[in-house]
C-alpha cells in the first residue's frame, strides 16, 4: 500500500516538473535574442550570414534574389539567405520567431506594422547604424512613415498613394465624361457613379465600395483635418464623420451607383486585385494604392488611370498623402545589425539594387534611385510614377500611423461596413461603433 | 471504453485483502502485462514528455499571462478569463460554432455512412465511385477554394446560374450574413469522405462469419443489417462521431479561406478557433488567445466525456 | 441520425442479397441502373471542384477571372511549364521534399500509434484510463496557440529549417487521432484470437505482430491514406518550421504563387495545385485497395 502511494506521488510531481521547464523555456526566449540568431557564421574568416525575409510573388522573388547577389558580390564577407511567403503566412511566421527570438536580421513591414513592432521593441533604432544607412536622398513623408516614438524604426522602400482608379472604357461605355479630377467633389463622384451604373449591362457598375480604413481616414481628413489617429496615439475621428461616410455608401448601395451588399460583402473576402470589379473590367471607379496599377490593368485588360480622390480640393484639408508601401526594419535581437543596415543600404539607396528592383516595392523613395530608374520603367509604372509627381506637392504630409493594436481597424471596418450595407445598424450606430471598437483596440 | 475505465478503477484500489497464491501469481502475470504495455507505450511517453506536454503547459502558463508574442509574457492572473465574460465577439463566435457542431457533424456523418453502405458492395465501378468521391477532401487548404468556393456560391455563381434557370433569383449565398455560415456547412459536409473512408474500412472489419452464421438461422437481410452489420461498426461510428465533433468544434481551415480570414460577412463565420487565432496573431493578444483555447479544451473534453459515458449504452466491442 | 439509418437500411440488405444469385433479372437490372445515374449525378458535384481548376489551369491567367465557363475558349497548356519553372527551384523540388517528410511520417504514425494502439486496446496496465484521456486532450487544443511554445522548444533544439519537427513526432506516436482510430479496430476484433495465440504461447509482441496488425489491414491503410494526404497539406507547421525557401514543401511553394498585395500567378498556381494533386490522388487510389476483408474476417480461426 506504501509501495502504491509513494510511487503516484512521484508520478504526480513529474509534471510539475515538466511544467516548469516549458515555462521556463518561455522565458528564455522572450527575454531577448541567444546566439543561435544569425547561425553559421564562420568566425575564422570574419564571414557572416544575415537572414533577409519579405512577401511576394515569384516575380518579386527572382528580381529580390538577383539584387541579393549583386549585393553579396560588392560585399563578399556577408552571406544574405533570403526568406519569403505570401503576405499571411509572413506575419505570421515572423510573430512566431520574434516570440523565440530567432527572427531574420532585415525585417519587411508595411502599413501600421513598423509601429507595432517598433513600439514593442522587436525593432532596433536605426539611429545605432545611421553610418550605414544614410537616409538623406529619401522622401521624408515615407520616412516619417517608419518614425513614432522619437525613433526611426523604418526606412521605406517604395511611395505609394491611396487613389481613385478609373477605367475608360466603362465611362465611354456608359457615354459619361471622364471628371477633371481637381475639381470634382463627392457629389460629382455619387452622380457619375449613378450614372455610370445605369448606362452599363447589369452587373457592371460605377464604383466598387472599397471601405476601408484608408479611405475612412482621407474622407476624414479631407472634413475635419483629422485622420483615425492622433499624433500621440489616441482615436481621432469623430463619430460622426463615419456616420457620415456610411450615409455615403448606403446611399451609394440603394441607388444602384455600388453593388449590393452581399457583392461588397464577397469581393472583400476575396485574395487579390484580379478577383475586384475594377479587374474584372466591372467598374468604371474603385479607390486602390497606386502600386496597384499594374495589376489591375493587366487584370482588367483595360487601359486604366489614375485620378485624385473627390473632393480633394474642397475639403479643409487635402485627404490624400504618400506613404511607404512597404518598409525594412531590423530586428532588435540581430547579431549583425551593421551587416543588416548594409544590406537595407543597397536595396533602397543604390542603383544597382534598383536595376532589379525596379518600383516592385513602390516607386523608389530615394530621390537619385528614383531618377536613375525613371528611363527604364514600363508603362504602367510610369503612369504611375507621373501620377504620384502630379500630386506629390499637394497632399497632405501628415500622416499619422495607428498605435499598437491599430492594425485591427481593417477587420473592424470590414465587419461594420457588412453590418451597415446589409441594413442591420445605421450609419450612425456604425460611425459610434467604429470610434468606440478602435478605442478598445488600441487600448 | 466502459470495460478499461471499470477494470483499471478497480486496480488502483489498494489491495487490502492478505495475498493468496493464486493472486500473487496472477499479480506477476499483470505485472509483465503491464510491463508489456509501457514498451508499447514507450514511443508515446517519450513524444508526450519531450514534444507534447512541453508547449500544451506553456499555452496553459500564458493562458495567464498578458503576452504580446513581441514582449514577453506578463502575469495577470485571472484576467484573461474574466475578460472572455464581456467579449461579444467570443459570445457570438460560441453561437456560431455550436450551430456549426450541431448541424454539420449529424449531417456529415450521416452522409459518410451512407455512402460506405452505398459503396461497400453490389456497385460495378466500386473503386471509381470511392475515389471520385474522395476528391474534394483531398484538395486540403489551398486558396483555389477560396475562389472556388465564390464560383459555386458567390452571386453569379454556379447555384445561382441554376436557379435562374428556374426563373429563380439567387442571392450571394457566400457572401449575405444570413447564408455564409450554410454554405460552410454544406463544404464541410460535401467533404465526407474521410470519415466515409473510415466506415468502409470498419465494414470490412466485420468478420464474414457472423453473416454466414445469420444466414444459417434463416436471419433477412433486414435482421442482419440491424443485428450485425450496426453493432458490430457501432466501435467505429463511435471513433467517427468524437473525432467529428472534436474537429467540428476546432474547425478553422474553410472559415479562414473562405472568408479571407475575416470571420465575415458581419462574424456571421467567426469560427471559435478563428477568432483565437485572430486574438493571437491578428492583435498580438496571445495571452488571451491561450484562455480562449483552454475555454475551448474544457467545454470539448466535456462533450467528450459524455460521449464516452454515453458510449456504454450503445457501443459494442468484440474484447 | 435514425431516420436516415432507415433509408439507408435496405440498400446494404438488398445488396447482400442480390450478390450470391446474380441472376440477370429485369428489375434488379434497372434498379441498378438507377442507382448508377445517381451516384454519377452525385459524383459531378463531387468532381466540379477538379474539373473546375483543371480548367482554370489550362486558360491564359488574366482571363480566369473574366471567363468563369467551365469550358476554356482556348487551350494553353504554358501555365504548367510556366508554373513548373516559376519558384527558385523547379517544381519538382518540392514535390521532393514533400515525399521526404510525408513518406517518414507515414512509416512513423504506421509503426508507434499501432503500438500505442495495442497497448490502449489490449492490455491492462496502471493509469490507463488517464493516459488515454491525456492523448485525447492533446488533440483539443487549437494548434494556434501550442505552435509558438512549439517554436520556441524546436528552436532551442536546433531544429528549426530542418525537417525533424515535422518527421520526430511522427515517429513519436503524437498522433492521437490513428491512435484512437487503431484502438477502436483493435477492439472491434474477437478476442479468441488473441487468446488462441497465448495459449500457443505468444508473447505480446508476436501477437501484435503476427496476429492483431494482419487483421487491421484496413485500419493500416486508412492511416496511411490520411497521413499521407494531412502532412501532404499541412500548411501551417510546414511554413512556421521552414524558412528556408530551399526545403519548402508543396503546400508552402503554392503560397507563394499568391500575392495579396500585388498580381499573382493564378494559372501557373492551378496548374500547380493539380500537379499537386497527382501523389496524394495516386496514394489514394493505391492505399484503397488494401480497405479489403481481411484474412481472418473472412475465414475463422
Amino acid at each position: 500500500m506504501v509501495h502504491i502511494v509513494g510511487k503516484g506521488a512521484a508520478r504526480s510531481r513529474r509534471p510539475a516538473v515538466v511544467a516548469t521547464a516549458a515555462v521556463t523555456l518561455l522565458f528564455v526566449a522572450a527575454c531577448g535574442s541567444d546566439d543561435n540568431g544569425g547561425g553559421g557564421d564562420d568566425e575564422a574568416t570574419g564571414d557572416v550570414s544575415i537572414r533577409f525575409a519579405w512577401w511576394g510573388n515569384p516575380e518579386r522573388d527572382e528580381i529580390t534574389n538577383q539584387a541579393i547577389e549583386a549585393f553579396e558580390a560588392e560585399h563578399p564577407n556577408i552571406d544574405v539567405e533570403g526568406d519569403s511567403i505570401d503576405f499571411d503566412g509572413y506575419f505570421d511566421r515572423l510573430a512566431t520567431e520574434v516570440a523565440a527570438g530567432n527572427a531574420p536580421d532585415v525585417i519587411t513591414l508595411g502599413g501600421a506594422y513598423p509601429r507595432e513592432y517598433g513600439d514593442r521593441g522587436a525593432l532596433l533604432d536605426l539611429s545605432e547604424v545611421e553610418e550605414h544607412l544614410p537616409t538623406d536622398n529619401i522622401d521624408e513623408a515615407a520616412l516619417s512613415n517608419g518614425f513614432f516614438s522619437g525613433v526611426q524604426y523604418s526606412i521605406p522602400t517604395g511611395v505609394n498613394t491611396y487613389a481613385m482608379v478609373v477605367n475608360p472604357d466603362v465611362f465611354s461605355e456608359a457615354g459619361v465624361p471622364l471628371p477633371d479630377d481637381e475639381t470634382w467633389t463627392w457629389d460629382d463622384y455619387v452622380r457619375i457613379a449613378e450614372e455610370i451604373s445605369a448606362n452599363t449591362p447589369d452587373g457592371t457598375y460605377g464604383a466598387a465600395d472599397r471601405t476601408a480604413p484608408d479611405l475612412i481616414d482621407l474622407y476624414s481628413r479631407q472634413n475635419t483635418g483629422d485622420g483615425l489617429y492622433t499624433e500621440d496615439g489616441q482615436i481621432a475621428i469623430a463619430a460622426e464623420t463615419a456616420a457620415e461616410w456610411w450615409q455615403l455608401t448606403t446611399d451609394m448601395m440603394e441607388s444602384g451607383a455600388t453593388p449590393p451588399a452581399s457583392i461588397t460583402s464577397e469581393l472583400a473576402g476575396q485574395p487579390g486585385p484580379e478577383q475586384t470589379l475594377m479587374g474584372q473590367g466591372l467598374a468604371g471607379m474603385q479607390f486602390d494604392w497606386s502600386n496597384q496599377l499594374p495589376a489591375l490593368r493587366s487584370a482588367s485588360g483595360a487601359d486604366l488611370q489614375l485620378m485624385r480622390a473627390p473632393g480633394e480640393s474642397h475639403g479643409v484639408a487635402s485627404g490624400m498623402w504618400l506613404q511607404a508601401s512597404q518598409s525594412y526594419g531590423i530586428y532588435s535581437g540581430s547579431d549583425h545589425p551593421e551587416e543588416a543596415a548594409q544590406l537595407i543600404d543597397f536595396l533602397v539607396n543604390h542603383e544597382e539594387a534598383a536595376q532589379f528592383i525596379k518600383a516592385d516595392r513602390g516607386l523608389p523613395a530615394n530621390s537619385e534611385v528614383l531618377a536613375a530608374i525613371t528611363p527604364e520603367l514600363d508603362d504602367d509604372t510610369a503612369a504611375q510614377a507621373e501620377f504620384i509627381a502630379e500630386v506629390e506637392g499637394e497632399v497632405n504630409p501628415d500622416l499619422i500611423i495607428g498605435p499598437e493594436g491599430s492594425t485591427e481597424s481593417v477587420g473592424i471596418v470590414q465587419r461594420l461596413n457588412d453590418e451597415v450595407l446589409f441594413g442591420r445598424i445605421t450609419p450612425e450606430e456604425a460611425g459610434q461603433r467604429l470610434v468606440d471598437e478602435l478605442n478598445a483596440a488600441i487600448s | 471504453m466502459n470495460g478499461t475505465v471499470k477494470e483499471s478503477a478497480t486496480e488502483q484500489q489498494p489491495d487490502a485483502a492478505g495475498n493468496s497464491g493464486r493472486r500473487s501469481q496472477r499479480n506477476t502475470l499483470a505485472k509483465r502485462e503491464g510491463r508489456a504495455a509501457y514498451l508499447f507505450l514507450a514511443p508515446w511517453f517519450i513524444g508526450m514528455l519531450v514534444i507534447t506536454i512541453g508547449p500544451i503547459l506553456g499555452s496553459l502558463y500564458l493562458s495567464f499571462t498578458d503576452y504580446s508574442l513581441l514582449q514577453p509574457p506578463e502575469w495577470v492572473g485571472l484576467d484573461n478569463f474574466r475578460r472572455m465574460l464581456e467579449d461579444s465577439r467570443l459570445h457570438s463566435a460560441i453561437v456560431v460554432t455550436v450551430t456549426y457542431v450541431f448541424v454539420s457533424v449529424p449531417l456529415q456523418l450521416a452522409l459518410a455512412l451512407a455512402l460506405a453502405f452505398f459503396l461497400d458492395r453490389g456497385v460495378r465501378g466500386l473503386a471509381i465511385y470511392r475515389s471520385v468521391y474522395y476528391l474534394p477532401s483531398l484538395l486540403g487548404s489551398s486558396v483555389a477554394i477560396a475562389i472556388l468556393w465564390r464560383q459555386i456560391f458567390g452571386t453569379e455563381g454556379l447555384i445561382n446560374q441554376i436557379l435562374d434557370v428556374f426563373g429563380i433569383q439567387g442571392e450571394g449565398w457566400v457572401s449575405h450574413p444570413d447564408y455564409a455560415l450554410s454554405t460552410l456547412i454544406v463544404l464541410n459536409v460535401w467533404t465526407f469522405g474521410s470519415p466515409m473512408v473510415i466506415f468502409l474500412a470498419g465494414l470490412r472489419q466485420i468478420p464474414t462469419m457472423y453473416y454466414e452464421a445469420a444466414e444459417v438461422d434463416g436471419a433477412g437481410g433486414w435482421t442482419r443489417f440491424w443485428r450485425i452489420t450496426i453493432p458490430l461498426l457501432t466501435p467505429i461510428i463511435f471513433f467517427n462521431l468524437v473525432l467529428q465533433l472534436i474537429g467540428a468544434f476546432q474547425t478553422f481551415t474553410q472559415a479562414f479561406i473562405v472568408s479571407g480570414g475575416t470571420g465575415g460577412p458581419a462574424d456571421s463565420t467567426l469560427f471559435y478557433t478563428l477568432y483565437v487565432y485572430q486574438r493571437g496573431f491578428g492583435s498580438f493578444d496571445m495571452g488571451y488567445a491561450s484562455a480562449l483555447a483552454w475555454f475551448l479544451l474544457v467545454v470539448i473534453a466535456g462533450f467528450t466525456a459524455i460521449n464516452f459515458l454515453a458510449a456504454k449504452r450503445w457501443v459494442h466491442y468484440g474484447d | 441520425m435514425a431516420t436516415s439509418l432507415d433509408q439507408l437500411s435496405d440498400d446494404p440488405t438488398r445488396t447482400v442479397r442480390d450478390e450470391p444469385g446474380g441472376s440477370p433479372r429485369t428489375p434488379s437490372r434497372r434498379r441498378r441502373l438507377y442507382k448508377h445515374v445517381i451516384l454519377i449525378v452525385f459524383g459531378f458535384a463531387m468532381l466540379y471542384p477538379l474539373l473546375w481548376m483543371l480548367s482554370s489551369s489550362i486558360k491564359p491567367s488574366d482571363v480566369i477571372f473574366r471567363e468563369p465557363s467551365l469550358i476554356p475558349s482556348a487551350f494553353d497548356f504554358s501555365n504548367y511549364t510556366e508554373g513548373w519553372n516559376a519558384l527558385a527551384r523547379p517544381f519538382h523540388h518540392y514535390l521532393f521534399n514533400s515525399l521526404i517528410i510525408v513518406v517518414a511520417s507515414v512509416i512513423g504514425n504506421l509503426l508507434t500509434c499501432s503500438m500505442a494502439a495495442y497497448a490502449f486496446a489490449r492490455l491492462q496496465f496502471r493509469g490507463k484510463k488517464w493516459f488515454f484521456a491525456a492523448m485525447l486532450a492533446t488533440i483539443m487544443l487549437p494548434i494556434h496557440v501550442v505552435i509558438v511554445p512549439q517554436y520556441i522548444l524546436f528552436n532551442e533544439l536546433d531544429w528549426i529549417n530542418t525537417y525533424y519537427p515535422l518527421i520526430v513526432p511522427k515517429f513519436l506516436a503524437t498522433d492521437a487521432f490513428f491512435i484512437f482510430l487503431m484502438v477502436q479496430f483493435i477492439r472491434g476484433l474477437p478476442r479468441e484470437l488473441d487468446d488462441a495465440a497465448r495459449i500457443d504461447g505468444c508473447g505480446h509482441f508476436r501477437i501484435y505482430a503476427r496476429v492483431i496488425m494482419p487483421l487491421c489491414v484496413p485500419a493500416l491503410a486508412t492511416t496511411a491514406i490520411f497521413t499521407f494526404i494531412w502532412v501532404w497539406n499541412d500548411f501551417y507547421s510546414q511554413l512556421i518550421f521552414l524558412t528556408d525557401p530551399d526545403l519548402y514543401t508543396v503546400p508552402v511553394a503554392l503560397r507563394t504563387f499568391v500575392d495579396s498585395q500585388g498580381e499573382s500567378a493564378w494559372g501557373p498556381l492551378f496548374a500547380m495545385s493539380i500537379v499537386a494533386l497527382g501523389p496524394i490522388f495516386g496514394f489514394f487510389l493505391a492505399g484503397q485497395r488494401y480497405l479489403v476483408r481481411g484474412i481472418a474476417t473472412t475465414g475463422i480461426k
